[in-house]
């Protein structure tokens, strides 16, 4: 489906977006007041970036570009940024803190496992795990799609290893 | 576990973030203010506020310059002229980073992006370099035409070494300053804190995006 910011309020639009920005923050950041941090960022710069939306690209290819771009820069530069004056209050309200309970306990492994890998990879692991398909994760991350799936399988294969490891 | 078991478990996380999961609309609606607050990142406060201090310095060296000419002072006039194009070099440099800065969209994809980035991460580097070069320069300013005829021992077994040590010291760190020896213990005292690590960090990443593109 295709929006265009006029005819969508941004805060829509972020309200539908919510789960992606929180998993790319947990991905790229250690702790909470990290992954706040970087949340507000990521929201800043889509806003920054929300007038200039082109519609021509699809609308989560281009929040994926902009959030994925932010969390990266952020690792890179260790401290933290300061182009937006960080707001005190807790931006993601979470009803139950153990947002794990009830699911496999393979969800921790896997979430440590995409922790470890290097930040490109992430990346490519996070958007595979969104079921996105080579085409759009070759638009977002700027490479060919056969490349993509190249990439994939070898963090797929790398992946099969860890949990074959844990059993 | 299966790749299909591994996407289902994603799937169940992402529907279980569906329900327990909302957003702080007044903090949304805030940062939304900072818009035309911010337009400035800190990175180009810092590059402008050098740019024009670098301009200001050239204005006065300029000046001297001017007052200077024309003068005995060959060796004087030459160090001040060297320091005035490298330091105009400089400038340039910068320049051209900060329309780099103002191009940048994150809206493109993430190589393009992230590519030019860590380069004028790494560029940074460069201009440290370049600005290393010049140390030869606050040799030799003080050498007269008098020094060289009216004390020779003192010109020859004094200046001279002097000048041909930071000349070596100079082309040393031009050469040697460049992100590929990031992790040395030198580099990490000449560059210290955060911005060494930066730099490292920079340099891992254009490593990584050669090894996805190739």
């Amino acid at each position: 489906m295709q929006y265009a910011p006029s005819t969508l309020d941004f805060t829509q639009v972020i309200e539908a977006n919510k789960r992606l920005i929180f998993k790319i923050c947990t991905a790229y950041c250690k702790n909470t007041d990290e992954r706040e941090d970087l949340a507000q960022e990521i929201i800043f710069q889509l806003w920054k970036s929300w007038g200039k939306y082109n519609a021509s690209v699809k609308l989560s290819t281009w929040m994926y570009r902009i959030a994925l771009n932010v969390a990266i820069s952020s690792y890179r530069k260790e401290q933290k940024r300061a182009s937006t004056e960080l707001i005190g209050d807790q931006l993601f309200e979470i009803a139950d803190e153990n947002l794990q309970d009830g699911l496999s306990e393979h969800l921790d492994d896997l979430q440590h496992f995409i922790n470890e890998l290097k930040v490109l990879d992430k990346a490519l692991m996070l958007l595979y795990l969104e079921e996105k398909s080579h085409q759009e994760i070759a638009e977002i991350i700027g490479i060919t799609p056969t490349n993509v799936a190249t990439k994939i399988g070898r963090i797929k294969e790398q992946l099969r290893q860890k949990f074959s490891k844990l059993k | 576990m299966e790749n299909t078991e591994i996407l289902k478990l994603w799937k169940q996380y992402d529907e279980k973030l569906e329900k327990n999961l909302s957003l702080n609309q007044r903090i949304i609606s805030e940062l939304q203010q900072q818009k035309a607050k911010k337009a400035l990142t800190p990175v180009k406060r810092i590059k402008w506020g050098a740019v024009l201090i670098g301009i200001i310095y050239i204005g006065f060296l300029g000046w001297g310059l001017y007052h200077l000419w024309p003068s005995q002072q060959v060796f004087l006039l030459g160090s001040i002229t060297g320091h005035l194009l490298f330091c105009i070099a400089a400038i340039i440099l910068y320049l051209r980073q900060l329309i780099v800065i103002h191009e940048i969209d994150v809206s493109e994809n993430i190589i393009h992006i992230q590519q030019r980035l860590a380069l004028l991460q790494t560029s940074t580097v460069k201009v440290v370099a370049l600005c290393l070069l010049q140390l030869p320069l606050f040799s030799t300013f003080n050498i007269t035409l008098s020094l060289i005829n009216d004390r020779p021992f003192h010109f020859w077994l004094i200046q001279m070494p002097i000048v041909a040590l930071f000349t070596v010291m100079g082309l040393w760190l031009y050469i040697n300053v460049h992100p590929r020896n990031a992790d040395k213990r030198w580099f990490r005292i000449l560059f210290c804190g955060s911005e060494w690590s930066s730099i490292l960090r920079a340099g891992k990443l254009l490593k990584e995006i050669d090894e996805l593109v190739h």
